[in-house]
């Protein structure tokens, strides 16, 4: 692959990476605040928050290592994910940042967590290729119509 | 914009000269974008034959094991070309990379639907079914001009 290509290939994958990251740190920021203000989770001081920030780019950036394996299927796809997410929060968050006790209690409740902020981060996304297709789709009839 | 068509009896090859501002409008552009798919041929062998093909009639390019081939409505013709070459030489006209090993033409594309996983999936005027990897999205957008 040619320079060129190679930079342009790295800046798209690393565009989506930022999105990504930025969608679901926005997401989980939320929902903890929720749950912290109905005394639900420990308060939110700025180390979670910096730990946050370090938990979901680590996730992003092993989503994206992980994007490469040859998956055809799109389920398989989701379910590899939902492990990258779950690796991620359970190992560094629980394991090295001791957000919760290694208990079987809370590892239910924190993976609950994660399918949602999961699940509202790809449907965000998902809501955008939707309207991206339903826009191509439109040009692509005014097109069609002008050759007419 | 002004069009002048000169009729010539018995020219060898049609010319087509685009005189326009040092930094062109984006319209212009996209002329000559479009032109350019007529100017500039592929090579791609069939059967120990070889025959020149112009872009235009590219619906899509895939690379195979190595090998790359070119997909028109109903022929496929292989190029002695890697997909990164062609991808440089066409990066001007309507073809835009939509995965590791894919390269579309824009002009073929019938309608885009988006699957579960973030992927898009492109549905060619030759009836044939393409994916939009999640990586690739956003440049396929942004060939639309969104």
């Amino acid at each position: 692959m040619s320079e060129n290509s190679r930079k342009n290939s790295s800046s798209k994958k690393l565009d989506e990476l930022i999105l990504v990251d930025c969608v679901s740190y926005t997401v989980v920021s939320l929902i903890l605040a929720f749950l912290s203000f109905f005394d639900l989770v420990m308060g939110l001081n700025p180390r979670v928050l910096f730990q946050l920030f370090a938990v979901t780019t680590l996730i992003c950036f092993l989503m994206y290592l992980t994007s490469f394996l040859p998956i055809e299927s799109p389920w398989a796809e989701m379910l590899v994910s939902l492990a990258d997410v779950g690796v991620v929060v359970l190992g560094v968050g629980g394991g090295i940042f001791r957000w919760f006790p290694w208990q079987a209690k809370y590892i239910w409740m924190v993976s609950g967590v994660f399918v949602i902020v999961y699940f509202i981060t790809y449907g965000i996304i998902l809501l955008q290729n939707k309207i991206a297709s339903d826009q191509i789709n439109r040009i692509l009839q005014e097109k069609r119509r002008e050759q007419k | 914009m002004k069009l002048i068509v000169e009729r010539i009896k018995n020219l060898p090859e049609v010319e087509v000269l685009v005189r326009c501002k040092e930094t062109p409008e984006k319209e212009t552009e996209n002329l000559i974008a479009y032109l350019e798919q007529y100017s500039l041929n592929l090579i791609g062998s069939k059967a120990g034959a070889t025959y020149p093909i112009s872009p235009a009639d590219v619906c899509y390019i895939e690379s195979v094991d190595d090998r790359t081939f070119l997909y028109l409505e109903q022929r496929v013709y292989e190029s002695p070309l890697k997909l990164y070459q062609i991808e440089e030489l066409l990066q001007r006209m309507p073809f835009v990379r939509i995965g590791k090993s894919v390269i579309a033409n824009i002009s073929w594309v019938e309608s885009v639907r988006p699957l579960l996983n973030g992927k898009l999936e492109v549905k060619m005027q030759n009836t044939e079914k393409l994916v939009v990897n999640r990586h690739y999205v956003k440049a396929f957008r942004e060939k639309f001009e969104l």
